[in-house]
């Protein structure tokens, strides 16, 4: 599996409703369809069912006025060696205004500032 | 699904190849096959320089949103031995290789810490497939003080975000 598809998001609104990359009917969603003004649970959870990967969420704390910035993935291209050039590292990272949480394909994480960059 | 991207070499014309299967080599010929021939010669004073090399991101399928912010960089290691050195610029369309001094920046200077900015030209988000950000233009230098025989590899990293 590609380190891109390991993991899959979720979002969760402040009215309850949960909206998945891959909703059940497996129709992918984009994370442009939600308001990130009322998420308040960012997820990312491992694509496949019975994963030992973690599950990561960042909960967003609206009554501490935090917000959910954006969420994105961090692609790292690299000499696979005798494969040629190709797709090492892919890193999922959600921002909030406090804090960005990257997950790393092998379900490491790492919480950082919310301006700072990862480059591996 | 997530966008899919690749790495092109462009060499004699814009249209570059694709290295997903394949390294990159400094030669003394304008052409993407990594193979020994048209080796680059220790000159005897001074220096020699290699065909310059463009390398592109590639998007060979689309991201769901988009993809923006993609950068380049060494492990800032120069592991070439004396005399060898791998310079670049950066350019917002390709132009013919040539095997002259560029007098560009020490690429072995630009790491995880301080990448290229490979999409300040040719600026984002890009929502659709194709060659996407400017072209990096890399060229080896070779001086009289280096040593004969094969170098080791040198990694080179392209990162980029989607969404």
């Amino acid at each position: 599996m590609e380190p891109s598809e390991v993991y899959v998001w979720e979002m969760e609104t402040d009215n309850g409703t949960v909206i998945k990359q891959v909703d059940d009917d497996g129709v992918e969603h984009r994370r442009d369809e939600v308001d990130p003004h009322v998420v308040v649970r960012f997820t990312l959870k491992p694509r496949q069912k019975g994963s030992p990967l973690p599950s990561h969420s960042a909960i967003v704390d609206h009554e501490k006025q935090e917000r959910y910035v954006r969420s994105f993935g961090r692609g790292f291209i690299k000499d696979l060696g005798l494969a040629g050039y190709g797709l090492k590292e892919y890193v999922n990272c959600v921002e909030t205004s406090f804090y960005r949480l990257w997950v790393f394909s092998n379900g490491q994480c790492l919480t950082t500032n919310p301006g700072f960059e990862v480059y591996i | 699904m997530a966008a899919t991207v690749q790495i092109h070499e462009m060499s004699a014309t814009a249209t570059g190849t694709d290295k997903t299967a394949g390294n990159i080599r400094f030669k003394a010929a304008d052409n993407a096959t990594a193979d020994a021939n048209d080796r680059l010669q220790i000159p005897a004073a001074a220096s020699i320089y290699s065909y310059t090399k463009y390398l592109r991101a590639y998007v060979s399928s689309a991201p769901s949103v988009d993809i923006s912010n993609l950068r380049c960089y060494s492990d800032g290691s120069n592991d070439y031995g004396v005399g060898i050195g791998i310079q670049y610029d950066l350019a917002g369309t390709f132009s013919a290789n040539i095997n002259t001094d560029i007098g560009g920046t020490d690429f072995f200077t630009k790491t995880a810490g301080s990448p290229i900015d490979m999409d300040a030209i040719n600026t984002g988000p890009f929502t659709s497939t194709g060659y996407k950000g400017d072209l990096i233009r890399l060229q080896m230098s070779v001086a009289s003080t280096a040593s004969p025989g094969l170098t080791s590899n040198e990694a080179i990293t392209l990162a980029y975000d989607e969404t």
